[in-house]
C-alpha cells in the first residue's frame, strides 16, 4: 500500500529522513516509533504529499506522491500534530465544509458526517461550536473530518499528545476500530505502550535512518535466542551471583543485569525449562520469581536503538 | 443554510460566509450601515440648507453633491482599502490559525480555492458596499453630478477594487506558502496592503473625475499610437494587473500543494506585460520641434522609464526565484554531483524562465526602438540606429545578467531575508553610484554609466529620433565622438562589473561545495 524508495529529506544540510526503503501494507497498522527529532512527522508529512522529498520516491496505492497531489490527497488522509480549527464554525458546519471540499456528493455529505460522528463518538456535539470543544474532542472532529472522504490511508501523527487517560482510550478505540475496518493506518507516537497494543507493524526510526521495521511478533521473534526469561532476586548480591552463573551456562543466551532482576533467553523446550527452573531455585535461595517475559514493541525499541535524539 | 441550497455554491465562500456574516451580524451591519448613512445626511442636509442664498432646489443639489462625494469616499475606503486588506490576510491567517495544512490538501482544485478566498475576504465589504451603492447613486442624481463622472466612478469602484482585491490576495498566497517563516508579521501585510489601495485610489481619482480634473478634455494617453483617455487605459492596467495577480494566486496554491506548476503562464505574464508597457510608450509622435502637446513624454523619457521599469521587474524576478541556502544545501547534500543540480526542474524553470524574459524584453526594447523612427529626422544621427540599439541590448543584458548573478551569490550567503538581501544591495549599490555620478561635473561618468537607464540617456542624447527637445522645450545637440565614447565608455564598465559578479558568485559556489564536502566527510 505504502512504498518509500530511497527516501531522503534534508534541511539544509542536516539529513531528516535519509535512505528510507519502507513498505506497509494494506490493512496493517504501522506504528512509527523514535526519540524526538528521529524524523517521523517529516516521513508522515512526505507521505502525506504535504513535503517535498529531497530524493527518492514514494507511491501510495501506485500513485507517486508529488506527481498527481489531487489523487493522493482522495486516498490519503493525515491528522497533524499540532493544527488548529474554525472555531466559529459549528461542528455541523466545519464537517460540511470539509466533505464539500473533499468532493463528498452533496446528497451524501450528512449520511457521511453522521457515520463519521457515529465513529467519533461525537454525535452529541453536531451542533456546538468547534471553539467550545475539549482537547481530545477536537483531536477526535480532525479524524473525523480527515475519515469524511473514507481514505485508503490514514496517516497520525502523535494523535495521542497531550490528550487525559480517557481520551487516549477512546482514541485507542477508534484507532483499532479502523484498522477492523481495512483502513491502512500509520501511526506515529512516544507512548510505546499504547501502540503495542493496536499495531500489527512498527518501523523503528532514528536519527532519519529506520533501524528496525517489521510484523511486531516477527521483530519480537528475531531479537531473542530462545524463551525470554526474568528472574527476580532479594538482594543485589545474590543478582550478581546469579548473572555469573547464568552466564556460564550454554543454554542460557543474553544475559543482561537490572539491579534485583536478570534478564535473559533459554536455549530450549518448555521441559527442559522446568528442569532449569528446579535447578536455579536449588542452587540459589534468594530467587523470588521466575517467570517467562512477554516481549513488547517498548523491548524492540530499546533494543535496537541507541536512543540518540538528534 | 440549508445544504440543498447551498449544494452548488463553492465550500471556501459559504464557509467565509458563515463565519463573517451571520444573520446577527447582517442584521447589526444592516443597521449601524443605515444608522451612519442617516447620521451624515443630516449632518449634510443641515449645513445645505443652513445657506440662505441657495434655493431649495440648489439646497438639494448642494446635498446631493456633498454627499455623493462622501460616499465615493467611503466606498473607495471600502473597495480599496478595507477589502484587499482582508483578502491580503486570507491565506496569512490560515497559517497563523494553524488551518493551512487542512487547506494544503483539499481536493478543491487550486483555481476554486483562489476563487473561494477571493469572493469570500470582500464580503463584508461587497456587502457593506450593497447597502450604500442605492445612496450612493440617489446622491448622484439629487447632486446632478452627471451620468460621466457617476460611470467612471463607479468603474473606478468596481474595477480598482477588484484589482486591488486580487494584488491582496496574490501578497497573502505568496508570503503563506509552506516555507514562510515570518508568519505573525506577516499579519501586518493587510493594513499594508489596505495603504497602498488608499495611494492607488488617491493617485488615480483625479483621472476619474472630468470635473475636478483640468486636463480631461485634452490630455490623451497612446496604445500604439492609438489616443486613448487615461481612465481607459488605467481601468485596463487595472484589470490587467488584477487578472494576473489572480493567475499568480492560483500558481502560489498550486505551489503549496505540490502540485508542479509549469513555467509557461510566466512567460506569457512577461510576454504581456511587455506588449503593454511597449504599447503605452510605442511611436515617434512627438514632433521632433517643442510643440503644445506637453502632458506628452519625450520618446528619451519613454525609453529610460521602459528600461526602468523591465530592470525593477527583472530585480523581482531575481530576488523571487534565486536558489537560497537553504535549497542549495539541501539539493547538493543529496546529489554527488554538484552539476546535478542544474537537471531539476525548479533550477531549469527558474533559468529558462530567466531567459525568457530577457529576450521578451529586449524584443519590445527592439519594437519601442524601431517605432521612434517613424518619421524623417531633420538632422541626420551621429550614430547610427543600429550601433545605439546593439549598445543599449548588450548593456541590458549584462546589467540583468550581473544583477541576477549578485543577488544569487547573496542569496547563498547566511541573510535572513535571503536573496531580498540581495535586491536590498543592489538598489542600493544603483542609489549610491547615482549619487557618485551626479556629484561630478561631466553627467556621463563611469559610475552614473552603470546604470542602464542614464546610460540609455547618455548614448541617446542629442540623437534625432529620440532627443532633440526635452519636455521642457531645451534643445540637444548631437556630439558623435562623445556619444561613441560614452558608448564604449559604459559597455565596458558594465562588462567588467558583471564579470566581477560572475566572479564573486563563482568563488562562493566553490566554497559552498567545499563546506558541503567537509560536512559529509
Amino acid at each position: 500500500m505504502i512504498s518509500t524508495f530511497d527516501l531522503s529529506k534534508y534541511y539544509e544540510t542536516r539529513p531528516a529522513v535519509r535512505d528510507v526503503d519502507l513498505y506497509v501494507g494494506m490493512g496493517e497498522i504501522c506504528g512509527l516509533i523514535g526519540p524526538n527529532g528521529a524524523g517521523k512527522t517529516t516521513l508522515l508529512k512526505m507521505l502525506a504529499g504535504l513535503l517535498r522529498p529531497t530524493s527518492g520516491k514514494i507511491e501510495v496505492d501506485r500513485i507517486e506522491v508529488g506527481v498527481e497531489p489531487k489523487l493522493l490527497h482522495e486516498i490519503v488522509g493525515y491528522v497533524p500534530d499540532t493544527f488548529g480549527l474554525y472555531d466559529e464554525l459549528s461542528v455541523r458546519q466545519f464537517l460540511e465544509y470539509f466533505a464539500r471540499a473533499h468532493g463528498v456528493a452533496a446528497d451524501r455529505v450528512k449520511k457521511r458526517i453522521a457515520s463519521v460522528l457515529d465513529l467519533t463518538r461525537l454525535t452529541s456535539k453536531l451542533e456546538a461550536a468547534v471553539g467550545s470543544l475539549s482537547r481530545g474532542m477536537r483531536q477526535r472532529l480532525v479524524i473525523a473530518k480527515t475519515l469524511l472522504h473514507a481514505p485508503k490511508v490514514l496517516l497520525l501523527d502523535e494523535p495521542a499528545s497531550g490528550l487525559d487517560p480517557l481520551a487516549r482510550i477512546e482514541l485507542r478505540d477508534l484507532i483499532r476500530e479502523l484498522g477492523g475496518m481495512g483502513t491502512t493506518l500509520v501511526v506515529s507516537s512516544h507512548i510505546l505502550t499504547e501502540l503495542a497494543d493496536f499495531c500489527t507493524s512498527v518501523v523503528i526510526m532514528e536519527q532519519g535512518h529506520v533501524i528496525r521495521s517489521g510484523r511486531v511478533e516477527e521483530l519480537i521473534e528475531a531479537m531473542h535466542a530462545g524463551l525470554p526469561l526474568r528472574i527476580e532476586v532479594l538482594a543485589e548480591s545474590d543478582a550478581a551471583a546469579l548473572s555469573s552463573a547464568l552466564t556460564a551456562r550454554e543454554e542460557v543466551k543474553n544475559v543482561s543485569l537490572h539491579e534485583l532482576a536478570i534478564d535473559c533467553d533459554f536455549a530450549g523446550d518448555r521441559d527442559a525449562l522446568a528442569r532449569f527452573h528446579r535447578e536455579l531455585v536449588t542452587a540459589h535461595a534468594g530467587i523470588v520469581s521466575f517467570y517467562e517475559r512477554h516481549l513488547t514493541i517498548e523491548d524492540v525499541f530499546m533494543a535496537v536503538g541507541s536512543h540518540h535524539v538528534s | 443554510m440549508s445544504l440543498n441550497l447551498t449544494a452548488r455554491l463553492n465550500p471556501e465562500i459559504l464557509r467565509s460566509l458563515r463565519v463573517s456574516l451571520p444573520p446577527k451580524r447582517i442584521l447589526f451591519i444592516t443597521v449601524l450601515t443605515h444608522v451612519l448613512l442617516f447620521v451624515v445626511g443630516g449632518v449634510l442636509w443641515n449645513e445645505a440648507v443652513s445657506n440662505k442664498y441657495l434655493s431649495s432646489a440648489a439646497q438639494l443639489e448642494r446635498f446631493g453633491r456633498d454627499m455623493f462625494w462622501l460616499l465615493t469616499v467611503a466606498l473607495m475606503a471600502l473597495l480599496f482599502v478595507l477589502t484587499p486588506a482582508t483578502a491580503a490576510l486570507s491565506f496569512i491567517q490560515e497559517k497563523v490559525r494553524g488551518t493551512a495544512i487542512f487547506q494544503q490538501m483539499v481536493l478543491l482544485s487550486p483555481f476554486e480555492l483562489a476563487v473561494g478566498k477571493f469572493v469570500g475576504s470582500g464580503l463584508i465589504g461587497y456587502f457593506i458596499a450593497a447597502l450604500v451603492y442605492p445612496f450612493f447613486t440617489l446622491t448622484a442624481l439629487l447632486g446632478e453630478v452627471g451620468l460621466e463622472k457617476f460611470v467612471r466612478l463607479s468603474l473606478l469602484l468596481l474595477v480598482g477594487g477588484l484589482c486591488c482585491q486580487a494584488v491582496g490576495l496574490f501578497v497573502s498566497a505568496a508570503l503563506s506558502g509552506p516555507g514562510e517563516r515570518f508568519v505573525r508579521g506577516g499579519l501586518l501585510i493587510g493594513p499594508a496592503v489596505g495603504g497602498l489601495g488608499a495611494l492607488l485610489g488617491l493617485a488615480v481619482y483625479r483621472l476619474f473625475d472630468p470635473t475636478f480634473y483640468f486636463a480631461d478634455k485634452y490630455e490623451r494617453w497612446h496604445f500604439y499610437g492609438v489616443e486613448l483617455k487615461p481612465y481607459i487605459v488605467v481601468l485596463d492596467l487595472m484589470i490587467f494587473a488584477g487578472v494576473w495577480a489572480f493567475v499568480g494566486t492560483v500558481r502560489r496554491i498550486k505551489s503549496s500543494q505540490l502540485i508542479p506548476v509549469r513555467p509557461w503562464p510566466v512567460w506569457l505574464f512577461f510576454a504581456t506585460a511587455e506588449a503593454v508597457l511597449t504599447g503605452l510608450f510605442w511611436g515617434g509622435f512627438v514632433a521632433p520641434r517643442y510643440d503644445t502637446r506637453i502632458f506628452e513624454f519625450t520618446p528619451a523619457a519613454r525609453l529610460v522609464f521602459y528600461l526602468f521599469l523591465n530592470w525593477a521587474a527583472f530585480v523581482v524576478l531575481a530576488g523571487s526565484s534565486a536558489l537560497g541556502r537553504e535549497r542549495l544545501r539541501e539539493w547538493w547534500s543529496a546529489s554527488s554531483d554538484p552539476l546535478a543540480l542544474f537537471q531539476r526542474r525548479e533550477i531549469k524553470n527558474a533559468l529558462n524562465t530567466f531567459l525568457v524574459a530577457l529576450a521578451v524584453s529586449l524584443a519590445g526594447l527592439a519594437a519601442l526602438w524601431a517605432s521612434f523612427h517613424t518619421y524623417e529626422a531633420v538632422i541626420p544621427a551621429a550614430v547610427s540606429s543600429g550601433t545605439l540599439l546593439v549598445a543599449m541590448t548588450l548593456f541590458f543584458t549584462l546589467t540583468v545578467g550581473g544583477m541576477a548573478v549578485f543577488i544569487q551569490y547573496c542569496a547563498m550567503q547566511r541573510f535572513r531575508i535571503g536573496a531580498w538581501a540581495g535586491v536590498v544591495l543592489t538598489i542600493t549599490f544603483y542609489l549610491v553610484m547615482a549619487v557618485i555620478g551626479a556629484s561630478f561635473e561631466d553627467k556621463k561618468n563611469t559610475a552614473a554609466l552603470l546604470n542602464p537607464m542614464i546610460y540609455a540617456d547618455a548614448v541617446t542624447e542629442g540623437y534625432p529620433y529620440v532627443d532633440v527637445h526635452d519636455t521642457f522645450g531645451v534643445k540637444h545637440e548631437p556630439n558623435p565622438d562623445a556619444t561613441r565614447r560614452t558608448l564604449m565608455r559604459g559597455l565596458v564598465a558594465q562588462g567588467l562589473l558583471a564579470a566581477g559578479c560572475f566572479g564573486l558568485a563563482y568563488v562562493k559556489w566553490r566554497k559552498t561545495e567545499e563546506e558541503i564536502m567537509q560536512e559529509r566527510a
